[in-house]
């Protein structure tokens, strides 16, 4: 709302604040003609007062014209009113007491309470079902705006108050979600597909920061991974987001702690995440990346996209690529079958003996399956060293 | 040297018998002058008929009159011969010269003219002036060894401290507005000098004032333009306090005050604690009262250096909105019990009901209160009490605004019909017939109307009851309302800390 107009307590205001013995008060004392009527004493006094007697009937005046403001003061406003939308479900639960251990200090110099005591306060209260108080909400919302990586406290109101809210939270969450902070870490637990969704949503504040997609999605699974590092785990709600991971992170290492991660889950992203592994692998550029062909055998033992992912990587521009494709297909059950001719192919040409004799004991391995006899010998050393 | 340093004797520089035990000659006047424009002013002065009442004491050690200026009362002017070499001119004019124009011409009128004296004694605060001066010299000539006066009692004393705090502020304000650029470091610095000094003037309500005063010269993040403002609202607030303190000290009742609105302002004007037994006496005091509490809140108080923990209660009774209250002082915090919220109805057989305004302060003995078990009729209750006409409240609430020492907020619970946004920024509250109060924060760092926002979405439906502090913006000067709590015959929330 603006400031109300009112020339004579600004005439009075502009006078007291340049101090009246700046010289003579004759501009004043030709507006405090037009005071009111309350006023019309003071205001005569001021009028025929001399230079050093003008602070009296001027501090009167002043006294007089802000309650004279105060008479004036107006409830009310105007304009269209849209109904707050129906929605959310919201308790106060927690007993004073508890409250204020988790409410910021904000007087000087006040003796702060100690993070281990707001963090089992946090604990106690998100097992006994009073963390989720209103009150409490925009503390927690500043929690998670802390930029500082070793704060614990923020790290239980990720952990454990903010998700005690559950989905209905989540729209509150949102304008501070970014990929690598306890927003993230929070909104995750309540639901990472919503959370994922969100993040990888191109809004136009995203796109005036130029935030793309890449960089979120590689700031997201970071934070997921850092939090499975610190005592977390890493569960079958997180593979969307590794999933994303595989397709835009560009580093090798990061896609390398990426499929290592999903091998890590077993079953569970076999299904889902092997596709995207196997796309990954075979298209990551120039050559393909042989970080991912351990973990993709892992999950894919018995999978025949993974096989023929092998089976053509032993034809790749890069050796160690050839040499981990021959040794893992050995590693496969049935469909690494489907790979003899070109192993037999590698085992005989390929500019490398190492991925040659590779090559050729996986060859062996693979008849051996099928007929125990006839197998050629080889330098076990040289498979030893491959390995 | 010249013997008159101000111009040559004149005709009237005669000594006259008079009953003043010390001869004054016009000449002698006049080498008191700081300057020869205070002198002609004060010839003026006392050639014209602007000293009222002159007066001698009977001792002959004083002369008294009062004098017309430009200040809505006459100004006390006295001349005190308790040392007849050195006699001590004083004044309240607003003037800061030292003796001023006021003093000067009553020694001229009595050089002049005697017979204009009568007999008047001085008030008592100018023979503690002298009596402290008296002690003070002493001291200073005798040390330790100064003969003992009489001891005063604490009152006395208190007294004494009260009117010479109220003289400081006085001088303080004129010394505000003459000199003018009140947020400059060197004025700040003198200003919490002086603040510090009046930290024994028992004088709180003038203090937390010049402290908001400091705070405001060094707060961040706010405009010129609003700094100043507030700057000239708290010193016209000073100003006011400084009136009724010197009213209230004399035992003078204010001609547009009730006696319920002196007792209710005289404990922070003056610092004047109320005890149970006075309270009681004079009516302030209820019996069988039920009590709900709707909101609890702790605010730390930098200006008075105190933490200030708030229970609001509502009187299941009668439907008014009380307040349980600690003052607890910054230094000295854990002596002081903190105030104990309430989740359940309580009943307490007698509590005092302080004076006040409209939201006003009970307390009751510890241990008088029986605590209920968790009861939705209370809920219901409390709901079924909440105010529906939003002009009424208001009207109520500027009816308090006529008072200039009234608090400028007040507490209602009221029913919201509907509870909605205007723009991205207004959130408003309206009642059945339209009427509208914009809802608003006090705190920078928490926000109320964002809680109001989310039990809207949850209770919007239900016409919930709101529990709200009305207070003024200062700077737009528009009524708004802090939300405190919402409450439907089945649900409360609580919406501040």
């Amino acid at each position: 709302m603006a400031k109300e107009k009112d020339p004579l307590l600004e005439a009075l205001i502009a006078a007291a604040a340049a101090g009246v013995d700046a010289g003579p008060a004759t501009e004043l004392k030709g507006k405090v003609a037009t005071a009111p009527s309350e006023l019309a004493d003071a205001a005569g006094r001021l009028r025929a007062a001399e230079d050093d007697e003008a602070p009296a009937p001027l501090l009167e005046l002043l006294a007089g014209a802000f309650h004279a403001r105060l008479q004036r003061a107006e409830a009310g406003v105007k304009g269209n009113l849209e109904v707050v939308a129906e929605g959310g479900h919201w308790s106060t639960p927690m007993s004073a007491e508890n409250l204020y251990l988790l409410v910021p200090e904000t007087r000087p110099f006040a003796k702060k309470v100690k993070p281990e005591v707001q963090i089992e306060a946090i604990e106690s209260a998100t097992r006994l079902g009073t963390a989720t108080d209103l009150r409490l909400l925009q503390i927690y919302l500043k929690h998670l705006e802390e930029k500082k990586e070793d704060a614990a406290v923020a790290d239980a109101v990720a952990q454990h108050a903010i998700p005690a809210f559950g989905p209905p939270i989540l729209p509150e969450l949102w304008p501070s979600l970014g990929p690598d902070n306890r927003t993230f870490s929070a909104a995750s637990k309540i639901d990472i597909q919503a959370t994922l969704k969100r993040l990888t949503e191109k809004t136009p504040e995203k796109k005036a920061k130029g935030a793309d997609k890449q960089s979120q999605v590689t700031k997201a699974v970071e934070k997921i991974l850092e939090d499975a590092a610190e005592g977390g785990r890493v569960g079958p709600e997180s593979l969307p987001i590794l999933k994303l991971a595989l397709k835009y992170a560009p580093e090798p290492s990061f896609r390398r702690k990426v499929a290592e991660t999903l091998a890590g889950m077993g079953a569970a992203a076999a299904g889902e995440a092997l596709p995207d592994l196997v796309d990954a692998f075979e298209r990551t550029g120039f050559t393909r990346d042989y970080n991912l062909i351990r973990p993709m055998v892992v999950l894919g033992k018995e999978s025949t996209d993974v096989a023929d992912a092998l089976i053509r990587a032993l034809e790749d521009r890069d050796s160690t690529v050839r040499l981990m494709a021959a040794f893992n297909i050995g590693q496969m059950g049935e469909p690494a079958m489907k790979g003899l001719d070109t192993l037999e192919d590698v085992a005989e040409r390929d500019p490398e003996p190492k991925v040659r004799d590779t090559a050729l004991k996986t060859l062996n391995k693979l008849r051996a399956r099928l007929e125990p006899v006839g197998v050629v010998p080889v330098d076990d050393a040289s498979i030893a060293e491959t390995e | 040297m010249s013997p008159y340093p101000q111009g040559p004797k004149r005709d009237t520089d005669t000594e006259t018998p008079m009953p003043l035990n010390v001869p004054i000659t016009e000449d002698m006047v006049r080498r008191l002058a700081p300057d020869d424009a205070t002198w002609t002013k004060a010839e003026e002065i006392a050639t014209s008929d602007r000293l009222l009442q002159p007066g001698v004491s009977a001792d002959g050690t004083w002369l008294v009159a009062d004098a017309k200026g430009s200040g809505k009362e006459p100004y006390h002017v006295s001349a005190d011969f308790v040392d007849p070499n050195s006699p001590v001119l004083r004044s309240n004019s607003p003037s800061r010269q030292t003796p001023d124009k006021y003093g000067l011409a009553l020694l001229l009128k009595y050089a002049r003219q005697p017979d204009a004296f009568g007999p008047r004694e001085p008030g008592d605060d100018l023979l503690a002036k002298r009596e402290k001066k008296v002690a003070a010299e002493e001291r200073k000539k005798f040390g330790p060894g100064a003969p003992r006066r009489e001891k005063k009692s604490a009152a006395d004393k208190q007294i004494a401290a009260q009117r010479d705090g109220l003289e400081v502020l006085d001088r303080l304000l004129v010394d505000l507005v003459g000199g003018g650029h009140w947020f400059e470091e060197g004025r700040v610095e003198k200003l919490e000098r002086q603040a510090k000094s009046l930290g024994d003037a028992h004088l709180p309500a003038a203090t937390h004032s010049l402290r908001k005063l400091l705070l405001l010269a060094k707060q961040k993040g706010i405009g010129d333009e609003d700094r100043q403002f507030l700057g000239a609202e708290l010193i016209a607030q000073l100003w006011a306090i400084v009136q009724r303190g010197r009213a209230y000290l004399e035992g003078r009742l204010p001609p547009d005050e009730t006696e319920a609105e002196a007792d209710a302002l005289i404990e922070d004007v003056l610092g004047r604690p109320w005890q149970s037994s006075e309270l009681k006496d004079k009516g302030y005091w209820r019996a069988g009262l039920t009590l709900f509490e709707l909101a609890y809140e702790r605010t730390d108080d930098d200006s008075r250096q105190q933490r200030i923990e708030i229970s609001n209660l509502i009187d299941l009774n009668s439907g008014e909105i009380l307040q349980a209250i600690a003052y607890r002082p910054y230094k000295g915090l854990n002596p002081i019990p903190e105030q104990p919220s309430y989740t359940t109805p309580l009943t307490v057989a007698e509590a005092a009901i302080y004076p006040g305004f409209i939201t006003r302060r009970v307390e009751w003995e510890k241990g008088a209160e029986t605590i209920g078990r968790p009861s939705p009729a209370a809920l219901d209750k409390a709901y079924g009490l909440a105010k529906t006409d939003f002009a009424a409240v208001v009207q109520q609430f500027r009816e308090q605004l006529r008072h200039p020492l009234a608090p400028h907020d007040a507490d209602f619970l009221i029913r919201a019909e509907h509870i909605g946004k205007i723009g991205d920024r207004q959130v408003v509250l309206e009642d059945a017939t339209g009427n509208r109060i914009e809802a608003a924060d006090r705190r920078k760092d928490y926000s109320n109307v964002g809680n109001l926002v989310r039990a809207a979405a949850m209770l919007g439906r239900e016409r919930p009851a709101v529990l709200v502090r009305l207070f003024v913006q200062p700077v737009t000067n528009a009524i708004v309302a802090l939300p405190l709590a919402a409450l439907t015959p089945k649900h409360h929330l609580r919406l501040g800390l």
